[in-house]
Formats: structure tokens, C-alpha cells, sequence
């Protein structure tokens, strides 16, 4: 497996340069199926993680500080940073991550990849890299429209806590800076880029049956999210040196 | 294909939608708006940030576009100072920090060349801004590109420096003056002892308390009588007294000494003459 992620990650710089390895047919088509087919349970997950994260807050900052003037700022900062990041990132890889994985191993195990290579296509083009442009972008739409859809729903929590929303919205402004927005889409397309890569990885090694696709697939959807979890610490390390 | 093209499409314009509401959130400006800009300078601009508001008479105008530092010309001098900001020297007036602020045009009439550029601290999460007084109206309008003159925010850390020396040098005075201070303290106690024991004995002395009214009537009969002394005096018949007096002393000057002598002898009086 790690030989097969070395040699996909060697892979990419040469795709990087040679444009017309690029299927625009196949990259629309995972676009519509793993980054606008996840967009029900990702904004409906995330919705429901800002209410609670807006109610968790408020509560904790009435116990601790007796008041929940601080509540618009410190949740859509943290919304902005982290939960409408890390959110659909760890959905994606157990949605789009286990699907890729299941499509690849069993396209392994039923001959399929060595039917393609035979036919003088690239599996890599023709199975990998639509799906890693696809996912990117729809990393950084998904987390996009997660955080505007969580702020929303932390808007409408806030109001139990006597803040309208323009009042939140002012307030969550001082907190928040283009720059948080833009660090969030950078980290959503990186989460985005981890999942396929893992998945075709793993997927290109599958050996068994139908016993070997389920044991793949669990295995790339753990390692996806490690990942994902490992990734999130050392870019938000890294955010926070800028 | 086309359901495809669709979703995607979708997908994508929602994230543009997305990065719009944003940047109305974090109060991104309109690129393709006029804005009027102004350089405003100062000693020490006290945590202002690159996006902090502008307002003028507290409503939001603007924001901070820029901050730089700016090596000023030897005739500039930042005069409108706060107390407690930092001094006039040849070391820090050399480089001070210059904001670019961008103002809707619409807010711009009320800023004439004598406003004020404050630097305040706004809300409950301290947010820096900057407050704008209009000027009058007879002075100058502001254009694009104006060099302005902040006044300096107070700098808590000089005041406590300050503060530091203040009692540093109220310390040494004490320290240098210590046997002084204690005898002027001691003094201090012995005379509040000996007031107090004073006091004490007015309180209980019976003398005092029934004697003490009869005295002060005596002296308020004799201040009247003294009152209307002095108005006589000052009028008709305290004149003519006094010319009478007077031509009494003329007559008796010529007298021997003998004589006068002789003559309270007589009477039984003894005088003495110089």
C-alpha cells in the first residue's frame, strides 16, 4: 500500500504538467456525484453542529464568566476555524472515502484496472486524478457553503440568547477576518485531496474477495480520517504562525 | 452529462454565494466603490490593525487600509498630543506611523482640516477604532491624498512608567529626609496629644461651661459697643470730639512740665513725664 501512495504522489507533479492527461468529462461527473451529492449531509450534519456548539457555548460562558456577551464572537470564530472545517472533511472521507474505495477495490479484484491498462489508459487518469480535482474543489465549496450554513443556523440559536442578527453578525465580524474564511477553504480542499488518494491507494491493493473490498474500505476510511485529524493539527499549527 | 454540468454548477455558484456573505460579514469593501483616501499620522497609534473601523461622529465610514511606518520631514512635528503620549524627541519623531484610511465620499463632507483623529477602544471585546470629530466649516475641505495629524491615545505603560518614578523619587525623598520626617511626625503627635488633652479639659471643666456663655455675650456686647465706637468716630461728632481733642492738646503744649506736675499733685494723681 505505501509503495502505491508513494508512486501516486510521484504521480501528481507529472499530471500537474501534462494538462492533457486531464478527462474534464469524468472531473465534472465525480464533481455532481461525491462533492454536490454530499451537500445534503454535510450542510444538514453541520447545521446541526453549530446550534449545539452555540448552546454549549452559551452555557459554559454563563457558568463560567456570567455573561453571553462573548457568544457571536467566540462561535463563529471557532466555525470558521474548525467546525464547519473538520465537519465535512471527516464526513466526506466516510462518504465519498468508502464509496472511492469500495468502486476501486472491487474494479482490483474483477480484473477491471488490468482491463483499462490493456486498453492504453492510465488508471491513474481515468480513476484517480478526475475524482482528486473533483474532491479539492469540492472540499473548498463544501466547507464554503458548511460554514455559511452553520453561522446561519449559530444566528438563529443566538436569538434564544437575546442577540438579533445583525447584532451577531457585527459582532462575529470583530472575530472574524477574510483571512480565517480563506485558511478554511485552503484546509477543506486539502481534506479533499487526502480522500481519493488514500482511497485509490488502498483500492489498488485490494486482495480477496468480497471480504478484501469490505476490509479495504474500512481500513482507507480510518486512515483517511487520521489523516484528516493529523493534517488539521499541522495546517492549524501552521495557520497560526502567519 | 447536463444533470451533471447542473449539480456542479450548483455547487459551485453556492461557495461563490458563500464567499460573497462573507465578505459583507467581515466588511470587505466594494473594489468597484469610490472611496476617498487620507493619510493620517501618529506618534503612537495604540493597537490600531489594518481593517479597523472608521467613524465619524460614531457611525462607521471606513476602515484602516494601511499601516506603515513613514520617515518624516524635520519641519513635520506631531503637535495635538494626549496627555501621557509620547514626548517630542529627535530619536521617535523621526518615524512615525502613517494609516491610509478609506472614507465614503458621503461622509467626507463633515471632515475639514482641523478634525480630530482619535484613536479609541469601542465594545466589549475592546475593539480599536478610529473616531473622526467633523471640524468647523470655514476651515478647509479634506481631498484625496491629504496628509492629516492624529492625536496620540494615552499610553498606559508611559503613565505607569511615569507612575514608577513618581514613587521611585518620593521613596528617595522620604529615605534621604527619614530623621526630619520622623521629628516632624513626632511633633505632629505631640500636638495632636496636647490638643486633644486641651480639648478634653474645655469638655469637662465646669468653669468653662458655665462661664463660657456669659463670655461670649460680654464679648458680643463689647464688639457692638466697639461697632458703634467706630461709627461715631467716622461721623459728624466723632470729628468735632476730635477737633475738641485737638485744640485741648494745642492749649496744654505750651504749659511748663512743673506746672502739670504741680497740678495732678494737687489732684492726687501721679504721673510721670518724659
Amino acid at each position: 500500500m505505501w509503495r502505491m501512495l508513494a508512486s501516486i504522489l510521484i504521480d501528481i507533479p507529472h499530471f500537474l504538467i501534462h494538462p492533457r492527461r486531464f478527462r474534464w468529462r469524468e472531473t465534472l461527473e465525480a464533481l455532481s456525484t461525491l462533492g454536490a451529492g454530499s451537500f445534503q449531509v454535510i450542510t444538514l450534519a453541520t447545521a446541526f453542529a453549530g446550534i449545539v456548539i452555540t448552546h454549549e457555548m452559551a452555557w459554559h460562558m454563563q457558568k463560567a464568566l456570567h455573561s453571553v456577551a462573548m457568544v457571536p464572537g467566540m462561535s463563529a470564530q471557532f466555525i470558521v476555524r474548525e467546525l464547519a472545517v473538520a465537519v465535512p472533511a471527516l464526513l466526506l472521507v466516510s462518504k465519498v472515502g468508502a464509496s472511492l474505495t469500495a468502486e476501486i477495490a472491487t474494479m482490483k479484484i474483477t480484473d477491471q484496472i488490468d482491463a483499462l491498462r490493456l486498453l492504453g489508459i492510465n488508471p491513474l487518469d481515468y480513476l484517480l486524478y478526475p475524482r482528486l480535482i473533483a474532491c479539492t474543489v469540492a472540499g473548498g465549496a463544501l466547507t464554503l457553503i458548511s460554514i455559511l450554513v452553520t453561522l446561519l443556523c449559530s444566528v438563529a440559536t443566538a436569538r434564544a440568547y437575546h442577540f438579533s442578527p445583525p447584532e451577531y453578525l457585527a459582532l462575529a465580524g470583530h472575530f472574524m477576518k477574510l483571512t480565517d474564511v480563506i485558511q478554511a477553504v485552503i484546509k477543506g480542499s486539502t481534506y479533499g485531496a487526502i480522500i481519493p488518494i488514500m482511497s485509490c491507494a488502498y483500492g489498488f491493493c485490494c486482495r480477496g474477495g468480497a471480504e478484501g473490498v469490505g476490509h479495504t474500505t474500512t481500513q482507507s476510511v480510518v486512515a483517511s480520517t487520521l489523516c484528516v485529524i493529523v493534517l488539521d493539527f499541522i495546517l492549524t499549527m501552521l495557520f497560526s504562525l502567519i | 452529462m447536463k444533470q451533471h454540468e447542473l449539480k456542479a454548477g450548483a455547487l459551485l455558484l453556492l461557495a461563490f454565494a458563500s464567499i460573497l456573505a462573507f465578505a459583507w460579514i467581515v466588511g470587505v469593501n466594494n473594489p468597484l466603490s469610490h472611496r476617498l483616501h487620507l493619510y493620517v499620522t501618529y506618534h503612537f497609534a495604540g493597537g490600531i490593525e489594518i481593517g479597523s473601523p472608521v467613524r465619524v461622529s460614531g457611525i462607521k465610514v471606513g476602515q484602516v487600509d494601511t499601516i506603515e511606518f513613514y520617515a518624516m520631514q524635520k519641519s513635520e512635528v506631531i503637535s495635538n498630543k494626549e496627555p501621557g503620549s509620547m514626548q517630542d524627541d529627535k530619536n521617535t519623531a523621526q518615524a512615525p506611523v502613517r494609516l491610509r484610511l478609506s472614507i465614503d465620499p458621503k461622509a467626507a463632507i463633515s471632515i475639514r482640516q482641523d478634525s480630530k483623529f482619535y484613536i479609541n477602544l469601542a465594545g466589549v471585546i475592546g475593539e480599536r477604532y478610529i473616531e473622526i470629530t467633523p471640524g468647523h466649516r470655514n476651515k478647509g475641505e479634506i481631498h484625496e491624498g491629504d496628509q492629516l495629524i492624529g492625536t496620540d491615545p494615552p499610553r498606559i505603560d508611559q503613565l505607569l512608567s511615569q507612575s514608577f518614578d513618581l514613587a521611585g523619587k518620593i521613596a528617595s525623598l522620604i529615605e534621604d529626609n527619614k530623621d526630619d520626617i520622623t521629628h516632624t511626625v513626632e511633633l505632629m503627635v505631640k500636638l495632636s496629644t496636647n490638643l486633644n488633652k486641651t480639648l478634653t479639659w474645655v469638655e469637662r471643666s465646669e468653669l468653662f461651661k458655665s462661664d463660657l456663655g456669659k463670655l461670649v455675650t460680654s464679648l458680643l456686647a463689647l464688639s457692638q459697643d466697639l461697632h458703634k465706637m467706630t461709627q461715631k468716630i467716622h461721623g459728624p461728632e466723632g470729628e468735632r470730639m476730635m477737633q475738641l481733642l485737638s485744640k485741648l492738646i494745642q492749649r496744654l503744649e505750651p504749659l511748663e512740665q512743673k506746672a502739670i506736675l504741680d497740678f495732678f499733685q494737687k489732684e492726687g494723681i501721679r504721673v510721670h513725664l518724659f
